[in-house]
């Protein structure tokens, strides 16, 4: 069984089920679970002006407590099934940082969505989850979004 | 209360062992919801048989095809005793065909909700991070997939 999954949350509804699906397998297997959310530093760099320094400060400031409570919460309704549940708030590309954290807390199972926030909805595998199966040595359980297409 | 449920899991099965452990994991998956099943798939790859014929084996083809649904129906034989083991009822599939599209087409015509693979199968090179079956299966499937890796263990302990 696997016993220590990592789920990365982005606050889209498809990493919500991925951490559904991570706690109730947790809680039967007796796991725990890795939270990670990734602030995209490339979110402050998509400004066609470098920004002024105070105004990058802020909007980093912001983009960190909306990651904290994403993993915050998330963590709560982990610990309130009994499963034990650790947070990682990191700056960096997403696919480069679940890697790495996924490697250094040697987790087995990684849960995440077929497409998070920056989705693309005509690609079927978004461009996150086929960059995290080309570089991590975990297993992987992809979540496919509600009312992905069925027929295919 | 579980907020996920799994009601028929496909196990793609070539006879490697990361397909063994692929099984075992799918077991214990499906032991977590009552009335789960498993439908355990063996595909005969076509482009075998098309290579096969390419090379001027023709005369041969009958026999091989003979020789590879034997092989495949002694296989789904031995997976299926893993779930009966695990108490998990399971129904088993001989195809032949393009292997990624016929696990696809399988687990849409049989209903499943879940598609549990390994990430190496017993052809391709091992050192890519992925197969390129898995791969397809990963891209292309709308059910959700599993990959599972070659160290992982499903055994009780592991």
């Amino acid at each position: 069984m696997f016993r220590h999954l990592l789920v990365p949350l982005d606050g889209s509804d498809v990493a919500q089920r991925a951490l559904d699906h991570a706690i109730d397998y947790a809680h039967s297997s007796g796991g725990e679970i890795d939270l990670i959310h990734v602030i995209d530093r490339r979110i402050v760099q998509a400004a066609p002006k470098a920004l002024p320094l105070d105004a990058q400060k802020s909007l980093l400031e912001k983009l960190e407590e909306h990651g904290s409570g994403v993993l915050e919460q998330a963590a709560g309704t982990a610990r309130s099934r009994g499963v034990r549940a650790h947070t990682h708030l990191v700056h960096g590309i997403i696919a480069e940082e679940v890697e790495r954290v996924s490697t250094r807390i040697g987790c087995d199972l990684i849960v995440m969505g077929t497409h998070g926030r920056r989705g693309w909805a005509p690609m079927i595998l978004g461009s996150v989850a086929e960059s995290v199966l080309q570089r991590c040595t975990a297993s992987v359980l992809l979540v496919r979004p509600h009312g992905a297409p069925a027929t295919k | 209360m579980a907020a996920t449920s799994f009601q028929r899991i496909l196990v793609a099965l070539d006879g490697s062992d990361c397909s063994f452990r692929a099984l075992d994991f799918a077991c214990h998956i499906a032991k977590q919801y009552p009335g789960c099943t498993l439908v355990l798939v063996h595909v005969i790859d076509q482009r075998a048989l098309e290579t096969a014929r390419m090379v001027h084996l023709q005369p041969m083809v009958e026999e091989i095809v003979r020789t590879l649904h034997a092989a495949g129906e002694s296989l789904l034989a031995e997976a299926e005793a893993v779930p009966k083991r695990h108490q998990v009822s399971a129904t088993t599939h001989l195809e032949q065909g393009i292997i990624a599209q016929r696990l696809l087409a399988c687990a849409k015509e049989q209903g499943c909700d879940l598609i549990v693979i390994g990430s190496h199968g017993r052809t391709g090179l091992q050192r890519v991070l992925l197969g390129s079956v898995a791969h397809a299966v990963a891209q292309l499937a709308p059910e959700m997939v599993l990959i599972v890796r070659e160290g992982a263990a499903a055994s009780a302990g592991a």
